[in-house]
């Protein structure tokens, strides 16, 4: 029944059960603590997504917005986004009509006939001084020559001949214009008539796509860039856009907060140990669980995380550090700092420290507090960023005498103290430095009370 | 239809909606700004031809939605995938006192808002779309399963598991952010 009636928590907090199921999902919720909390979690969730701020359109979206449209209108059709490419596969299959057709062109005039540099010499040997052809010239080899003169302009084009440059001309032009668009760049992809290859972002696309200038009316020789005409701003924009769009990467990995510094690590494990597994080691490499750093560990670690790890002992802005090997190993298994103990046992214990059979609760009311709890403990998580001012942290490390971990539920405020609910669970010894559950609350000055339940 | 708003109406009804929706889907604003433009665009230019099957709403909804993915699908075939991972969201609002009287205190419990909007945002970033989808239509959105099954165009029981196995998933991700689990 239970696992049933745990999928049916979510509907049931939007309650989109029917009558009978919410009834005996409600009589289900009376005797079960454990979906009793976890409704809690899923409603608190909920609530936390609801509490995600509605923003306001951004200034000149609007007229963004219908400066897109009038665009569009002018442009004569803007395509939805995964439309748009139909046009480019037909410009790219009619290019490489064409390409075939000036293949096989060159290859007809150029069979038969030794294969004719189209070099300057090459081109001056079969013009005389007056620019034109020399006599001897005509014959098959004049066709190769008398282009390579025409493109040095020395030659007037016939009208066959013309047309035919024109076209490659705005060939090359494409290729060019798809170039610029398309990072992966070249005639190439366009040619290769996939659908991918004009990359251009659809939505800031300053060089409009190939149809215009193959629909055969557009002036040919132009740039393919012609086309509607922007205005600064508005090419600027689009370049910052696609600036913007084209230069950021996932670069940051998901944990959010810095590494911890030299202090921090302190606590580190000696390197020498032999009860740690390699899957504990392996655990930290995932990136969210920090776990016993062993020198290798430490290495593949950092590298996929973007921190550069320098030579042993440099540092810089917390985010390199030596690996352990490096560091003097202070720590001791089933010690810790004789000399922070000290400090703890004295004057500067934290407050409201209550033992509750094997495992206590602690509650931190100032940065120091803080952070003599995480050196006493050896925890190696970064510390919650707290408002002292009204919050504290309210802790449940691992007991001293199992090493167990109690992992905080929930606290609730009763008359007399702050009840603090947490579930035991066994943790091997090599855990101890991460079994440690806390919970930033306000602050709140009452005496604490730790209530574990199974 | 005579009954249809006209364009200005429809823009001062909808822009605001499908920009917050699409910043939700997407995770930045920029990304928001391009991808809700178009699909006002595609909802203007279909205007005329709606014929009132669905509530209009629900169309803008759909036509938004359809075009974030169709924009995620085309990226991934790309090949590569973004994530703007910048803290965009620096609020001006003051933190929520978090209910104490409640038996969990909120997960967030702690953080600026800026840092919570983002925290949120990146983890949502890590559902998958259709996951991600439910998710912002439902807690954010606060539609019933019978819309956002409209919407996406599943049935109703596919709504309601699908977004058992999101939150489910979300819950782990933020608690991995927060506390030691």
């Amino acid at each position: 029944m239970k696992s049933h009636v745990v999928e049916l928590l979510s509907a049931f907090l939007d309650g989109e059960l029917s009558p009978e199921q919410s009834r005996s999902v409600e009589a289900h919720l009376s005797g079960c603590s454990d979906c009793r909390s976890r409704l809690e979690d899923l409603r608190s969730l909920s609530k936390m997504l609801s509490s995600l701020p509605k923003r306001e359109l951004p200034a000149g979206f609007l007229q963004r917005l219908r400066a897109r449209q009038a665009r569009d209108a002018v442009e004569g059709r803007r395509l939805p986004f995964f439309a748009w490419t139909m046009p480019v596969r037909a410009a790219a299959m009619a290019l490489s009509a064409l390409v075939v057709m000036f293949v096989a062109y060159e290859g007809l005039r150029e069979r038969g006939s030794a294969a004719l540099p189209a070099s300057q010499e090459a081109a001056d040997s079969f013009l005389d001084k007056g620019g034109a052809v020399k006599p001897e010239a005509k014959g098959a080899a004049a066709p190769v020559a008398m282009r390579a003169a025409a493109r040095q302009g020395k030659v007037p084009l016939g009208p066959k001949a013309a047309a035919f440059r024109q076209k490659t001309r705005a060939l090359s032009h494409l290729a060019s214009g798809a170039a610029t668009g398309a990072p992966s760049g070249a005639a190439a992809s366009l040619l290769g008539a996939q659908a991918e290859a004009p990359t251009v972002a659809p939505s800031a696309a300053p060089t409009p796509p190939a149809p215009p200038a193959l629909a055969g009316g557009a002036p040919l020789g132009e740039s393919a860039q012609a086309g509607p005409r922007y205005t600064n701003e508005e090419l600027q924009a689009m370049l910052e856009a696609e600036k913007k769009r084209m230069g950021i990467e996932r670069i940051v990995p998901p944990r959010q907060k810095p590494f911890p510094s030299d202090e921090e690590w302190i606590g580190a494990p000696h390197p020498d140990r032999q009860d740690i597994s390699p899957k504990m080691a392996a655990a930290h490499i995932e990136g969210d669980t920090p776990a016993i750093i062993t020198p290798t560990s430490l290495q593949t670690a950092a590298a996929p995380a973007g921190i550069s790890l320098g030579p042993p002992g440099t540092r810089g802005e917390g985010r390199t550090f030596a690996p352990a090997r490096q560091r003097p190993s202070r720590w001791q298994p089933g010690r810790s700092d004789s000399a922070l103990d000290r400090a703890a046992d004295a004057s500067a214990a934290p407050k409201d420290v209550r033992a509750f059979g094997k495992t206590e609760v602690l509650a931190a009311r100032s940065k120091e507090e803080l952070d003599l709890v995480w050196t006493r403990h050896n925890i190696l998580l970064p510390k919650p960023t707290v408002d002292f001012s009204r919050q504290m942290v309210v802790l449940v490390p691992p007991s001293e005498e199992d090493n167990s971990a109690c992992d905080i539920l929930s606290t609730e405020e009763t008359a007399s103290a702050l009840l603090v609910r947490c579930r035991k669970r066994e943790s091997s010894y090599g855990e101890r430095s991460l079994s440690v559950s806390f919970r930033v609350v306000p602050i709140k000055d009452l005496p604490l009370r730790l209530e574990t339940v199974k | 239809m005579s009954n249809l708003p006209d364009e200005n109406e429809f823009l001062a009804q909808n822009a605001a909606l499908v920009y917050n929706l699409s910043l939700r889907l997407v995770g930045n604003p920029a990304d928001a700004e391009d991808l809700a433009q178009d699909a006002l665009l595609r909802a203007l230019k279909a205007l005329p031809g709606f014929r009132g099957e669905s509530s209009l709403s629900t169309w803008v909804y759909r036509i938004t939605v359809n075009t974030w993915k169709n924009r995620v699908r085309s990226e991934k075939r790309r090949g590569f995938w973004r994530t703007v991972s910048l803290n965009l969201f620096t609020g001006e609002e003051a933190d929520e006192e978090p209910a104490f009287k409640a038996p969990d205190p909120p997960l967030d419990a702690g953080l600026e808002a800026g840092e919570r909007e983002t925290m949120i945002q990146e983890a949502l970033a890590e559902l998958d779309e259709d996951d991600r989808a439910v998710i912002v239509l439902r807690d954010i959105e606060d539609k019933p399963y019978r819309e956002i099954a409209a919407v996406l165009r599943v049935p109703e029981g596919t709504v309601k598991s699908r977004l058992s196995r999101a939150r489910e998933a979300l819950r782990r991700k933020l608690k991995n952010r927060l506390t030691v689990p």
